[in-house]
């Protein structure tokens, strides 16, 4: 009964090792269910904006700041929801279509402050460094511009303000409106601008794309 | 029975191969035809493209890569997949912009030819295993099965317990591992292999996003008018004796104030010399004095002397805050 014996005990280890890998990959199977339930979600993410507070949401709004002079600030809050039903690892904030009679008064407007909201609240990350590191933003006067944030480098270099956590997969919108993110920027004249510079006026889109790619740089240019 | 048998076993070969097929492809590309291939890693081409699929790749020039085919794209972050959205010509180079299928949005960088790693020419579909009813088909079926029929293998030694059955048993040589077995262990594998692949294997990401915006408009207001400024007298003698050097200063109707509305002691002489007084004039003027003998102190001090034109600029305040400025040149004497 020796061969009789081997020949169970071979087959018992065939069941065992079977047994094994469909737990394993019945645990594989849901584990990535989870980690990448978008691949089963019907649908997409679908963001939202709110320039009152919440009192409104949309697609798109239209914000005009108070008329300014030199060296007055002036600053815009958006909110943000996701309504769609899939989660949004990060979001990303950057500057667009920038027109208007006046284009070139975007040089004389600057970014001078950047704020988002995290689970511990309003963070204001960075101190103004987010072009100093290579210095690549601003030029020689290391002022981040309306139009570079608008229109990018020539070499195609963009201000991408971005948050979110997509090293360990956790949404910073969550499908279902389940989180609002508040983000905050503010503009200042610069106090330098000329006379010439009066009675103008320039436009530009703040730019919300939300994603789930991975990789989110806090600051990347 | 013999050709039953070799029509079995060839059978399963073949199915074996093409089960196995997948890896091969995945491993050398080019027994497809292709340059390069990716496992897809996330779902934003669904419907077209779904997690676990295996895409296969070919470089191709730009000029023939054309708006709705799909391209993988190597950004700075990392591979990914998406539909060409827009084709334009600029500088010389060709530019594309991208869309995955289930998104609402185009993705908002222009990629150049460089980025373009070559279009999407072959899918394998083995994203299904990542369904419910692909994962229970491809992978617990055959472990059930593969269990079932081990668990019938014990069963059935238990069964010849005398030495009869055995010696039996033993003539027809029944391995433990038989064809079946082996061929149900290389599905589990591969299958398994596959629900695993995306944390392990070179991958090509198709994001979800959605973009919206909020339109900002700036407009600037008035901080300085711009008036007419008249000196007088139009020529100053650098030895005169005169007591006052009189400024006109002209507001035009459309400015919005008036000649009252100035505040007279803020009135300046190129920033130095304060007005002493002032009235005003018809046709909405005002008249401000200067006293003669600190101007020509001011001008000497700046190492004017006679023969020169100077611009002297003048400027003060409205009653509301509004600062106003005009200029006017002089002749200098001696």
């Amino acid at each position: 009964m020796k061969m009789n014996k081997g020949a169970i005990l071979a087959s018992m280890a065939i069941i065992a090792v079977a047994s094994v890998l469909v737990g394993m990959g019945t645990m594989a199977y849901f584990s990535e269910t989870e980690k990448v339930g978008i691949t089963f979600a019907a649908g997409d993410p679908n963001l939202r904006l709110s320039i009152d507070n919440g009192a409104n949401w949309g697609d798109s709004f239209t914000f005009s700041f108070p008329v300014w002079s030199p060296g007055d600030t002036c600053s815009i809050q958006v909110w943000t929801k996701n309504i769609g039903d899939v989660g949004l690892f990060n979001l990303f904030v950057t500057g667009d279509n920038l027109g208007g009679l006046n284009p070139n008064l975007a040089d004389w407007i600057h970014i001078t402050d950047v704020a988002y909201t995290d689970t511990i609240g309003w963070v204001h990350p960075g101190g103004g460094t987010y072009y100093a590191d290579n210095n690549i933003f601003g030029g020689s006067d290391g002022k981040l511009s309306l139009r570079e944030l608008a229109m990018g480098l020539t070499n195609g270099k963009k201000m991408n303000f971005c948050w979110g956590d997509p090293a360990d997969e956790i949404d910073y919108l969550p499908a279902g409106e389940a989180m609002i993110q508040k983000f905050y920027i503010e503009f200042t004249f610069d106090p330098d601008a000329g006379n010439e510079w009066q009675g103008k006026s320039c436009s530009f889109d703040l730019l919300f794309r939300g994603t789930d790619e991975p990789g989110t740089y806090v600051w990347w240019p | 029975m013999k050709i039953n048998s070799l029509f079995k076993n060839t059978a399963l070969a073949v199915i074996c191969l093409l089960l196995l097929s997948p890896n091969l492809v995945y491993a050398f590309p080019f027994l497809a035809g292709a340059d390069s291939s990716y496992t897809v890693m996330s779902g934003s081409m669904s419907p077209t493209l779904k997690l676990g699929d295996l895409i296969l790749v070919k470089q191709t020039d730009t000029a023939a890569v054309e708006v709705d085919d799909i391209v993988t794209v190597k950004s700075e972050i990392e591979v990914f997949t998406h539909r060409v959205f827009e084709k334009k010509f600029e500088d010389g180079v060709y530019l594309f912009k991208t869309k995955g299928d289930a998104n609402e949005d185009p993705d908002p960088t222009w990629w150049n030819a460089s980025q373009i790693m070559g279009k999407t020419v072959f899918v394998i579909p083995l994203g299904h295993l990542y369904s419910p009813y692909g994962y229970t088909l491809s992978f617990l079926v055959p472990c059930v099965l593969l269990v079932g029929k081990q668990m019938y293998h014990v069963f059935s030694l238990f069964k010849r317990r005398s030495k009869r059955e055995f010696r039996r048993w033993r003539r027809q040589n029944h391995p433990v591992l038989d064809t079946t077995s082996v061929l149900l262990l290389l599905i589990l594998v591969v299958s398994g292999s596959w629900l695993v692949a995306p944390y392990f294997q070179l991958g090509s990401f198709s994001y979800f996003s959605d973009s919206e915006w909020a339109e900002a408009t700036f407009t600037t207001g008035r901080w300085v008018i711009e008036v007419e400024i008249d000196i007088d007298p139009d020529t100053l003698n650098l030895k005169s004796q005169g007591k006052w050097m009189t400024v006109y200063a002209y507001i035009q109707p459309s400015q919005g104030y008036h000649a009252t509305e100035i505040n007279v002691n803020t009135i300046l002489l190129d920033g130095q010399i304060p007005a002493d007084w002032g009235d005003v004039q018809e046709k909405n003027c005002f008249m401000a004095k200067f006293n003669r003998t600190s101007l020509i102190d001011y001008l000497i001090g700046e190492g004017r002397k006679g023969g020169d034109v100077v611009t002297l600029t003048v400027t003060g305040q409205f009653t509301d805050g509004m600062s106003f400025q005009g200029s006017d040149t002089i002749n200098l004497v001696e």
